[in-house]
């Protein structure tokens, strides 16, 4: 649980991150998924709560060990544009990992900038020009690259395509998927682009308001979504081609607007704009099961 | 069917230090009565930027406009006065921008923005006789302008319509602000409504309600619409017809049925082709990127990115040509029959 | 292409653009035009002036001698050539303008890094410092300083620099304080920067622009306080030249005798008005590189 002064950004959250896997949460403004993101990179400090990576706790590091540990753990940010510095040119932000963590040599150091800049499939002659010469997609590759430069086992990506357009996001995605599968990175993808989730990843977790509201492979969450808020959610997509129509569940209208995180409601957090709310949603709050294998939900409905 | 809106050969560019940038280029559109039309393209294709420069509310000094004709209703509005065009402006044609936080003032409330509106939208000049005295003195304007935007708020189904008079936009949440634009775009009774980029703010659960408010509301007053989106998916599931735009020109435009189904210009299918579908596909995206349009490419303008690039495009420019029954491509490779050369 | 073409070619596109943007702006070039002349002169003072030792010689029989072909801006209450005494008094009152500038930024800055980076009771503890010494008022401030320490060039510079600091705090203050929301910063935390690194090479570069204009617009202003300073006889001791001094010694005696007056302030003038008119154009140079 992590409180920001009166507000639950993060409630109750339990989460098994595989090694290898690409793991999505998805949920709308509100649902603190950029929130569990940062906090689980140790951006943030959690209030409450552990965070156990390959075994070692990271809530109960010290100083210096956490600062070692980040050497595994990296974040490819939202805006491209705003990630970078732009007084610094690029072979100083790449560098730059490689400087606080004091790895290699000053040769090694430009030979590893070199080859991190070459992965990305940005020329060299990149490395002497400032973020505000590159175009979004660039950009955005430069920060895989700064992200990638340490050889990290463990990236959040937080909503990395969100601000690109979708010709080069696709080429973003691709290039993810081709660094997990040469080098075996370990993704959490932050989204809220539920058919790009769909495409990307091995397993889904939905949040709302703060709470894991289920979480199951991919394949399972979208062919038997199980809460109402997903299946509502689901049934929101605009596909662009008539094949995908008869994947989508049914059209749910949700009404009324997300609370706002300081007010959020009591009992089942989604009751108030539940279509299938029964009595007991109005004051007891569900606990998250696991009803088939692998799949979990929190909904009074399959208690 | 008569044409509302028929925009012929719009050109714009800019005069910068490096020389002359031509942002857009042949654009002929027109949007008939009941319509729905979308304009779809990436960031920087220009499709912002003919909307505004349509309306007049380009600034001219940097930017030349260059045009045939835009003929709204009959009459060509193009190089018009601007307190005749500010007349079409406010009771012809509307405006819902895009992003609904800052759209609205953050120092008045809802109600007196909106009562401005009504009561203003036909007198782009006002003397302070008018504004000040006058409008004190005739009470009743006022009490119709409130009615009148009550009813709107209810239109738009803003919940407590009386309450929302009294707020302030930070009071509200996206979504209610987007309706609350929508509102103020209705007031005046318009034959047009512009959306630029409706739902590009707005949650996927907020995003839906409006897509379904705004089809009611078209569909109750008989509007005519022109959609500016990137999101594809938004636009067919608001449009009837399609105009797609690379790097300031129109590379294919048809019914939006024909356009999604059967994409013919390669831009259109390689950007068709890079949205995941739930089918588990996804394309590779498109090689490069937008040209400097300072220095456009020769011939055709999408022939650096294009895989299916021969001599030709290098060297000649395309047009559109209509290879179906209302289905227009510009690109070489296409002949008046539809079939691939 | 190998890495020196590229940072040629982008420089030679960088200084193009800023000589088109300075084309724009022809008061900018007015005012490097006259700070290239005072500095100059400040520079070359002992061969310009056509009678250097008159910073120290007295000449009895040539007093309140008017402008004329031996002394072009005519002589003072000793008889010493003026336009020599102001080529030198020139450098003393530019010597002046860059000491205080440099050591007030210095300060100024430094705490304001400081105060906006850490925030918290450190920030509130220096910003009302600095609110302290806003209340005073700056030349009745230096004066003071000036009189405990006694009257001299070095304590003129530290007095004016001890009223000058607060202004850069301030400011650098805010400058942090947005910058730290950006997300670049965020990421120099996220891979384990600690925060003297963040602040000098994450902040600070965003700062400079600001700070570098504000500093050429205060150059004038310290010139033109330490020619007062010196005008109410708190600061360079006679018989050395400073423009502000010269200006109070030839008062008595306006407006008849009016060069000894007229020709040091056409100096300040000239030197206060070029580093004004630099410090805007820079500003507009440099905003379209951010």
């Amino acid at each position: 649980m992590k409180r920001v002064s009166s507000v639950k950004a993060v409630d109750d959250v339990d989460l098994n991150i595989l090694e290898g896997e690409t793991h999505s949460i998805v949920g709308e403004s509100g649902s603190g998924k950029t929130t569990l993101g940062k906090t689980i990179a140790m951006i943030y400090r959690p209030t409450d709560g552990d965070i156990f990576f390959n075994g070692v706790n990271l809530t109960k590091l010290n100083r210096y060990n956490l600062k070692n540990l980040r050497r595994d753990i990296q974040v490819v940010f939202q805006e491209p544009t705003s990630s970078l510095n732009p007084k610094r040119n690029i072979k100083d932000i790449l560098l730059d990992p490689l400087i606080i963590h004091k790895i290699g040599s000053k040769q090694e150091r430009n030979k590893a900038v070199k080859e991190a800049i070459e992965t990305v499939e940005l020329h060299e002659d990149f490395l002497l020009r400032f973020p505000r010469m590159l175009s979004e997609g660039q950009k955005q590759r430069l920060g895989i690259a700064r992200a990638i430069i340490t050889n990290p086992k463990f990236i959040v990506l937080d909503e990395p395509t969100s601000s690109l357009d979708v010709s080069v996001q696709a080429k973003i995605i691709k290039l993810l998927l081709k660094l997990q599968k040469d080098r075996g990175f370990t993704y959490l993808f932050i989204s809220h682009d539920l058919s790009l989730v769909k495409y990307f990843s091995h397993r889904v977790t939905v949040m709302y308001l703060g709470k894991v509201i289920e979480m199951a492979p991919t394949t399972e969450l979208y062919s038997n979504p199980l809460n109402p808020y997903t299946i509502a959610l689901l049934s929101s997509m605009l596909p662009v081609s008539e094949d995908e129509f008869k994947l989508i569940p049914e059209k749910i209208p949700l009404s009324g607007e997300i609370p706002s995180a300081s007010n959020i409601p009591q009992g089942c957090v989604f009751h108030p704009r539940c279509y299938k709310a029964i009595e007991k949603c109005n004051h007891v709050v569900p606990k998250l099961i696991e009803i088939k294998k692998d799949h979990f939900v929190r909904c009074h409905l399959y208690e | 069917m008569m044409s509302l809106l028929k925009v012929k050969n719009l050109n714009i560019s800019f005069k910068l230090y490096r020389g002359i940038s031509e942002v857009v280029k042949n654009i002929n559109m027109k949007v008939d009565v009941g319509e729905s039309v979308a304009i779809v393209g990436e960031t920087g294709c220009g499709k912002s930027i003919c909307v505004k420069a349509v309306l007049g509310i380009l600034p001219s000094p940097p930017a030349q406009i260059n045009c045939d004709m835009i003929n709204y209703k009959g009459t060509n509005i193009f190089g018009m006065d601007y307190r005749d065009l500010g007349k079409i402006r406010g009771s012809g044609i509307s405006i819902v921008f895009q992003n609904p936080m800052t759209a609205l003032s953050p120092v008045f409330t809802i109600g007196e923005q909106m009562i401005d509106i009504y009561k203003w939208h036909s007198k782009p000049t006002i003397s302070i006789l008018d504004w000040w005295i006058k409008d004190k003195i005739d009470k009743n304007s006022t009490k119709e302008a409130i009615e009148k935007v009550i009813n709107t708020l209810s239109l738009v189904k803003m919940p407590e319509p009386k309450d929302i008079l009294t707020k302030y936009s930070f009071q509200l949440s996206g979504g209610m602000r987007q309706r609350v634009q929508i509102a103020a775009a209705l007031i005046t009774d318009p034959d047009l409504i512009i959306f630029d980029e409706p739902t590009t703010a707005l949650d996927l659960s907020i995003q839906n309600q409006i897509i379904d408010l705004i089809k009611e509301i078209i569909k109750k007053r008989n509007l005519s619409t022109l959609f500016i989106t990137h999101n594809l998916g938004v636009a067919r599931a608001l449009c009837r017809r399609i105009y797609v735009m690379y790097a300031g020109e129109i590379v294919e435009t048809g019914y939006g049925k024909d356009v999604f189904d059967n994409p013919l210009h390669p831009y259109t299918k390689g950007l068709l082709a890079s949205i995941p579908k739930l089918t588990g596909k996804m394309g590779d995206g498109i090689e490069g990127k937008i040209p400097d349009y300072i220095n456009r490419p020769s011939g055709c303008g999408f022939h650096p990115r294009c895989v299916y690039a021969k001599e030709i495009c290098k060297h000649r420019p395309s047009e559109l040509i209509e290879v179906e029954p209302e289905h227009y491509i510009s690109c070489h490779m296409l002949t008046k029959k539809g079939d691939q050369l | 292409m190998n890495e020196n073409s590229i940072t040629s070619s982008k420089l030679v596109q960088n200084i193009k653009l800023k000589l088109y943007l300075l084309k724009k702006s022809p008061l900018s070039i007015v005012g490097i035009f006259l700070i290239l002349i005072t500095f100059s002169l400040a520079t070359f003072a002992p061969f310009i002036a056509p009678y250097p030792n008159d910073v120290k010689d007295v000449h009895m029989r040539l007093i309140y001698k008017p402008p004329s072909k031996n002394n072009l801006m005519g002589t003072d209450f000793m008889g010493r050539d003026i336009l020599s005494r102001c080529v030198f008094g020139l450098r003393v009152s530019i010597l002046l303008g860059i000491a205080v500038v440099a050591l007030s930024a210095g300060i100024g800055i430094s705490l304001g890094l400081i105060a906006g980076y850490i925030g918290g009771r450190t920030r509130t503890i220096i910003m009302r410092i600095t609110d302290i010494f806003f209340t005073i008022p700056g030349i009745a401030l230096a004066l003071i300083v000036a009189s405990i320490l006694g009257p001299s060039l070095t304590n003129a510079m530290i007095a004016l620099s001890f009223t000058w600091w607060p202004s850069y705090t301030r400011l650098t203050q805010g400058l942090v304080l947005s910058i730290k929301q950006e997300m670049y910063i965020e990421a120099s935390k996220s891979l384990g920067s600690n925060p003297l690194r963040i602040i000098y090479k994450d902040i600070l570069p965003n700062c400079l622009a600001v700070l570098v204009v504000k500093c050429t617009m205060d150059m004038g202003w310290a010139v033109l306080s330490g020619a007062g300073l010196s005008f109410l006889g708190m600061g360079v001791q006679p018989p050395y030249p400073e423009l502000g001094s010269m200006i109070s010694e030839g008062r008595e005696l306006l407006p008849t005798v009016w060069w000894p007056t007229f020709f040091p302030g056409i100096f300040i003038l000239i030197s206060v008005l070029g580093l004004n008119l630099f410090g805007d154009g820079l500003r507009d140079m440099l905003e379209i590189e951010l």
